[in-house]
């Protein structure tokens, strides 16, 4: 079996999780991303690009994704390009120091 | 990307992938050299008013050539030193990110006192200020490139 892991490059999750930390990835049918998670969605403007953002709020399918930065020019999300559709989470991210291997 | 486990001790290879976590840039291009050009010229214009010599001949002509030469270097000096704020403005609150006051604890007071400088450099013709604005705008010269990890020199065009 492989398991898939996700590795950040950039800022826009800091403090919480700096870059380069690596998460393992939990997807398929029985993951339901919830508000709160850490999550891999596909960038709603570029397709070959895959992101990593907190979900801050699930509404009629939509889901708002947030960086943690408290810098308002730190984030690409949400805020930029809109609600993404659950469909474009492709699962959700756990550190890897918060789980035991 | 298919890797192999980093200790070497266990054959489960996982696959990796490179997920973004940037911030928004409308371009992504920024550059401390904008404003130290500007920073320059003003520098520029201000030893020019404190070198230029009151007319010998007083004449129409002669102070009419004077005035106008002097109100250049004037104007110039403004409008540098505000376009010079605007570039620091830009790079302190759209390039720089909290993060980097973990290792440039003295960023916010360094663009404080270059900004400061800017406005005071259009108030007065003052060769001091005009040299502190300079020394500020090479200061954040240095922050800048060590937390882009290169290694640029300090160059002016003057």
């Amino acid at each position: 079996m492989t398991t898939v892991r996700v590795r950040i490059s950039g800022d826009s999750m800091w403090p919480t999780y700096p870059d380069g930390t690596e998460f393992d990835l939990l997807s398929g049918d029985s993951i339901q991303p919830a508000v709160g998670d850490v999550v891999l969605a596909s960038h709603p403007f570029h397709s070959n690009l895959q992101i990593v953002k907190r979900i801050q709020s699930i509404d009629d399918g939509l889901v708002f994704l947030v960086g943690d930065n408290p810098d308002p020019t730190a984030s690409e999300d949400s805020h930029n390009f809109g609600s993404v559709s659950l469909d474009a989470i492709q699962g959700v991210c756990v550190p890897r120091e918060e789980h035991d291997d | 990307m298919l890797v192999l486990n980093p200790n070497g001790m266990e054959d489960t290879p996982y696959t990796l992938i490179e997920a973004s976590a940037h911030c928004d840039g409308p371009c992504g291009v920024y550059d401390p050299a904008s404003a130290r050009v500007a920073g320059e010229a003003v520098q520029s214009m201000t030893k020019k008013m404190l070198a230029l010599e009151y007319p010998q001949v007083f004449s129409s002509q002669s102070m009419a050539t004077y005035m106008n030469t002097m109100s250049r270097y004037a104007a110039i000096k403004e409008e540098e030193a505000q376009k010079c704020k605007k570039e620091l403005l830009v790079l302190w609150t759209d390039f720089f990110k909290p993060i980097h006051l973990d290792a440039h604890p003295e960023l916010h007071d360094t663009f404080w006192n270059a900004a400061k400088l800017c406005s005071a450099c259009k108030v007065e013709v003052s060769a001091q200020h005009a040299q502190e604005l300079m020394d500020a705008i090479e200061a954040i010269h240095n922050m800048f490139w060590s937390i882009k990890g290169r290694e640029v020199p300090w160059i002016r065009a003057s």
